[in-house]
């Protein structure tokens, strides 16, 4: 097993569903608030 | 995008400073139909925000790609309504959708706006009934304007240096995220025990 692997394996192993449904979370809330308004950059303008 | 993005990173800090302080572990509320925020946005990915297709989308397509997203946030939204702030989120984005669908599909602005926007805009960039560019607003008089209260009114001080425009609607969607933010620290769900009445 490379050691990348082994990394990555490692990292994986110490995220919890917690971390995961977190992650998701904030994913989502951030494309909902791009979606529903959010203006685009400077100078930008919402829906 | 700037103010509603900091709400979100106030809301998460302040929900995670939240669970430190009582010292419980942060958690996520349970939310359904999470796979339909990003199909929602699919629509709008390509006529607002892809280069190659959104210089070329017709208004009207570009109409029926916001008025079809928001729609389908809206679906999100109500499944999802028990969770803290979302019913923030849902009436920001029904006030933001009335606006548009009142007035041509797309989030009217005022012409004075769109100047303080865009102040080096030539003055054949955008014209009185039309979309702005390739943003979500069309530029609209308040008199022509449906509704002009629920429409990109409010600018952003000077003083920020970040010229961006943004309605009432806009603004309870940025409580609503701080207020879903928040909840992450608070205390977890109830869970039912065996043979407890639902």
């Amino acid at each position: 097993m490379s050691k990348l692997t082994r990394d990555v394996s490692l990292f994986a192993s110490k995220i919890d569903r917690r971390t995961v449904q977190l992650i998701l979370l904030l994913v989502s809330l951030t494309l909902f608030v791009i979606g529903a308004g959010a203006p685009m950059g400077e100078g930008g303008m919402g829906g | 995008m700037v103010p509603m993005l900091l709400a979100l990173g106030a809301g998460l800090v302040a929900g995670l400073v939240r669970a430190w302080v009582a010292k419980r572990p942060p958690h996520a509320p349970s939310l359904v139909l999470l796979w339909l925020v990003p199909v929602a946005l699919l629509p709008q990915f390509i006529a607002f925000y892809l280069p190659s297709t959104s210089k070329s989308i017709s208004q009207e397509l570009a109409s029926v790609a916001l008025i079809s997203s928001f729609v389908l946030l809206l679906v999100f939204a109500w499944f999802n309504r028990q969770a803290p702030g979302i019913w923030l989120l849902g009436i920001g984005l029904l006030l933001n959708l009335i606006v548009i669908l009142l007035n041509g599909g797309l989030m009217p602005t005022s012409p004075e706006v769109v100047q303080r926007i865009f102040p080096f805009a030539r003055p054949d960039a955008w014209q009185l009934g039309n979309r702005v560019g390739t943003t979500k607003n069309i530029a609209l008089t308040i008199q022509q304007t449906r509704l002009w209260w629920l429409s990109d009114i409010f600018v952003l001080p000077a003083w920020l240096h970040y010229r961006v425009v943004f309605s009432i609607g806009d603004i309870f969607i940025s409580i609503g995220s701080l207020l879903l933010l928040w909840s992450v620290g608070g205390p977890p769900p109830r869970q039912n025990r065996p043979g407890e009445q639902l």
